[in-house]
């Protein structure tokens, strides 16, 4: 039961930050466009147009990013798997288990220092949008959360495989 | 206060945006000597410039965080205190000395100190000038009229949008390292520089005009980190380091003029044609944005210092 | 010491796998961790860093060309591009490995990277070339080889990178890729016909006029996106964000309005496609900011200056040097995460020596791309067993001769830097 929620509230994160990262990704294009329209046609250059498209894209790169944590899209050198494959299955578990455990510590430093970044520029403004600096933290905060977030589902799917121990390759 | 005794070597990390050549590389020698002079060596410093550590905003914040110790911008009045920032209103002030005297006002400099370490960690420590800044542009104009419909590309700095844009020009917003390219492609016509940078990236190659608008001087504060200033510094060396800055400000008064002339001659020599515009007339056209800006943006009793300082 | 410790950190955590992004995080931790203690690690510096390497209007070239590339390879242009290069100059020795190179000069001119060449255009090639008797080997083989055109000609993934992290004006560099990029392509070509030659390899027919008349009004419409592209780039008019902008924009309008070989539906997919591809991208570009700003903070390029000067000022000996550097990075490394790495140490010693960072550029992209076509991490040699259907090793022995003619074009380009700067230096 409790599982059932779990998977429905991952799925629903998931679809939602995939969804919001290409609506931004959308919106930045849009911001793209107007500016070269706004000088070259209507001969009228936008001011806010550039740092508007920077930090849409910034937002939605951050939310890719935890979404390719999901996924695993990381580009990452895989010659270790032929190796690992032949190794008894907890000692691949294990192995994997580790090489996240490693990964997941840029997160934590992420996390740490985006919340302290977050809170000392929100009272500082951009340049040209009414905003605060603190919202281009804010995204690399939400972002590691949410990778935060996958790296934990993943390594506790590590120990349940570890536990059940079924043998043949890891993934 | 601090526990450092006099005796042990302080090692200080320097930081601008701005590149070293011209009179930054002449200013970071003298001042380099100057502190080592005046410490007898126990005070050195390790220079980042030209962006080396990232841009003002960056720098300014590993200020704050205690991982940069000092350095020179402009950034900091328009994130930290914009509402004391008259001296980034173009045609506001006459020239450097005014801007000075208006930042030196006991009231401004308690106000702006106060803020600056409160929100941004820093303790601005006086401002060397690089002169006027000046148009330069492949359109010729002498008056705001011959300027309408002119792009021209601009820092992302919001007042000076707003007064080109009432003086009828397209200020058009371009990353520093794109100038060049921006202007062969004509994707602007002009840009607008301080004379240092127009003759060290040798705008003749693709501008033809020289233009004389004066319409803002240019300037980077001095400012040390306030963890460096508490934490690192001894009262002795604390009062080493504002001598090096005070005297290598007065070199840069005085050499400044000097240098400047060069670089019109210089201009003048590659074929740049030099124009004198009617800068009264440019002002007047731009005095509805300026008298905007000063009513909505400056705090209250900051328009009374600026003519006191400027001495209408 | 310290940074010899990040180092080897860094490499041993690529090599047991684990992602560039937190390989260079986890090297940069241990560095902070060593220098100032567990409780001292100044996290936001990491963040801050991070941050604002993604801060660029330039990196905004990166999404938009790969939105291009994606948007020309789903709308099926690809098949009318191959026509067209088929009626041209199917009926030169090499036959149909003459086409895949000259469609892929086309294609360079809407893409930006090797690995959007292999797997969009490829499949086309490669199914083709099978169909007509053509050796699937020398099929896939060829196609991977000459996929490596894509980031030489303009757009250019690796190009925008190497431009952020050096300083280069992007816009001089991506013009500087066209004559090098067609050389490329001449190089090919001239092997393959030596190929052909030996081993008896068919021609097409030549094809009528009338034929070449009907491909080449087909392939007319995509083939007025490199137009807007390089043309948009090469007369100034846009910078290259703004071009590549406006040539997706030409893309999405010809793929969903003229052709429409793509829905609405299926548009909204390539973006979402297109931001996890760049995400993945620009996230290395980011982490990577945080280990340059420590190797500059540590003076690293000005001592691995002093360390190499001490040996040589030779121009051409330390040219050589960092090529066999590149070369082995590029064999275990993407040219992505090479290119972010590499730029900060090896460009002040290029400069030390009389180098031109521009010329430059271009030298270690070229290089870069040798290690996508050699194993053991060759994300077009990839690409290609994926869509061509042909085992990964069959693949690597058809391969590797393909390198000779990419030497020795990087041989000429070092030679002759005029080359590579005239385009920039005339038009820019
Ligand atoms: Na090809
Ligand atoms: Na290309």
């Amino acid at each position: 039961m409790l599982s059932k929620i779990y998977k429905k509230m991952l799925a629903i994160v998931e679809f939602i930050i995939e969804h919001l990262a290409t609506f931004l990704f959308i919106l930045f294009f849009i911001a793209a466009i107007l500016q070269v329209f706004f000088r070259f046609v209507l001969n009228a250059p936008l001011t806010w147009s550039e740092e508007a498209a920077r930090y849409l894209n910034l937002w939605s790169v951050l939310l890719g990013a935890a979404l390719a944590v999901k996924h695993r899209d990381h580009l990452r050198v895989d010659l270790v798997d032929n190796l690992v494959k032949k190794w008894p299955y907890r000692a691949q578990i294990g192995f994997y288990f580790f090489t996240t455990i490693i990964s997941g510590l840029l997160v934590l430093s992420f996390l740490s220092g985006s919340i302290q970044m977050t809170i000392d520029r929100w009272n500082v403004p951009l340049t040209m949008l009414p905003l605060s600096q603190g919202v281009i933290y804010l995204a690399l905060l939400v972002s590691s959360i949410l990778m935060l977030w996958f790296f934990t589902h993943q390594l506790i799917h590590y120990i349940i495989d570890f536990i059940k121990n079924k043998g043949g390759e890891v993934e | 206060g601090s526990q450092t005794s006099s005796d042990e070597t302080v090692e200080l990390t320097f930081a601008t945006t701005m590149d070293d050549s011209g009179i930054d590389k002449d200013l970071r020698e003298f001042f380099e000597e100057k502190l080592t002079e005046l410490s007898d060596g126990t005070m050195t410093v390790e220079f980042f410039m030209g962006g080396q550590l990232g841009g003002e905003r960056e720098a300014l914040e590993q200020m704050k965080l205690g991982e940069l110790d000092m350095g020179y911008n402009v950034l900091q009045a328009e994130l930290y205190y914009p509402e004391y920032n008259a001296i980034t209103i173009p045609f506001l002030f006459p020239d450097l000395d005014s801007m000075r005297r208006f930042m030196d006002d006991p009231e401004i400099k308690d106000e702006v100190e106060k803020i600056a370490r409160e929100e941004g960690g820093i303790i601005p420590m006086g401002m060397h000038g690089y002169g006027a800044r000046w148009t330069t542009s492949n359109e010729p104009f002498s008056n705001s009229n011959e300027l309408q419909g002119l792009k021209i590309r601009m820092p992302e700095i919001e007042w000076w949008v707003d007064v080109w844009e009432e003086m009828g020009a397209l200020p058009t917003p371009i990353a520093a390292t794109e100038i060049v390219t921006a202007l062969q492609t004509g994707t602007v016509d002009a840009q607008e520089n301080f004379l240092t940078n127009i003759a060290g990236r040798q705008m003749w190659d693709y501008q033809d005009y020289l233009i004389k608008t004066e319409h803002i001087q240019f300037y980077q504060t001095w400012v040390v980190s306030e963890n460096t200033w508490e934490e690192k510094l001894n009262a002795d060396q604390q009062e080493m380091l504002k001598q090096a800055i005070d005297e290598t400000i007065a070199y840069v008064d005085e050499i400044v003029a000097e240098s400047n002339e060069g670089f019109i001659q210089e201009a003048e020599d590659n074929g740049m044609e030099i124009i004198e515009p009617d800068q009264e007339e440019l002002r007047q056209k731009a005095q509805p944005a300026i008298e905007k800006i000063i009513e909505e943006d400056l705090a209250p009793g900051v328009y009374e210092k600026v003519q006191a300082a400027i001495g209408e | 010491m310290t940074m010899l410790i990040m180092l080897l950190v860094l490499i041993v955590a690529l090599i047991i796998g684990i992602p560039a992004v937190f390989s260079m995080g986890i090297a940069t931790l241990i560095y902070f961790l060593l220098e100032r203690g567990l409780f001292d690690i100044p996290h936001y510096m990491v963040v801050q860093r991070t941050v604002f390497g993604l801060d660029s209007f330039t990196l905004l070239a990166i999404p938009l060309f790969l939105l291009v590339g994606k948007v020309m390879n789903e709308s099926n242009v690809t098949t009318r591009l191959f026509d067209f290069a088929k009626a041209l100059v199917g009926h030169f020795r090499g036959g149909l490995g003459q086409v895949n190179i000259a469609a892929s000069v086309i294609f360079a001119g809407m893409s930006g990277s090797a690995t959007a060449d292999a797997a969009g255009l490829g499949s086309v090639e490669i199914k083709a070339m099978k169909d007509a008797k053509y050796p699937g080997k020398f099929a896939a083989s060829i196609t991977a080889a000459s996929s490596l055109i894509g980031p030489i000609i303009p757009p250019s993934i690796p190009v925008v990178l190497y431009a952020i992290v050096s300083g280069v004006s992007v816009n001089k560099l991506l013009v500087a890729g066209i004559i090098p990029g067609l050389l490329m392509a001449i190089s090919l070509s001239v092997f393959v016909a030596f190929q052909a030659m030996k081993n008896n390899y068919p021609t097409e027919a030549k094809a009528s006029m009338s034929k070449l008349w009907y491909t080449a009004k087909r392939a007319f419409l995509p083939g007025l996106t490199p137009v807007i592209l390089i043309g948009g780039i090469l007369s100034g008019v846009f910078t290259a964000t703004e071009a590549a902008a406006v040539g997706s924009l030409y893309a999405i309008i010809l793929s969903t309005v003229v052709y429409r070989t793509i829905s609405l539906r299926h548009m909204y997919d390539i973006f979402k496609r297109t931001m996890r591809d760049s995400a993945v991208i620009m996230i290395i570009l980011a982490v990577a900011n945080v280990f340059a700003w420590i190797l500059t903070r540590e003076r690293v390029p000005i001592l691995f200056v002093d360390l190499i000067t001490s040996f040589t000022e030779n121009y051409y000996v330390v040219m050589g040097l960092c090529l066999i550097f590149l070369l082995i990075l590029g064999m275990f490394l993407s040219s992505i995460v090479s290119i972010t790495i590499a730029t900060p140490v090896l460009v002040p010693l290029v400069l030390e020596v009389g180098g031109d960072p521009l010329h430059f550029g271009i030298i270690m992209i070229v290089a870069l791309m040798i290690g996508e076509i050699t194993p053991p991490f060759g994300m077009v040699l990839f690409a290609i067993t994926r869509v061509g259907d042909i085992p990964f090793i069959d693949l690597v022995r058809g391969v590797v001769p393909y390198i000779i003619p990419v030497f020795i074009l990087l041989i000429i380009l070092i030679i002759f830097p005029a080359l590579v700067t005239v385009l920039p230096t005339l038009f820019l």
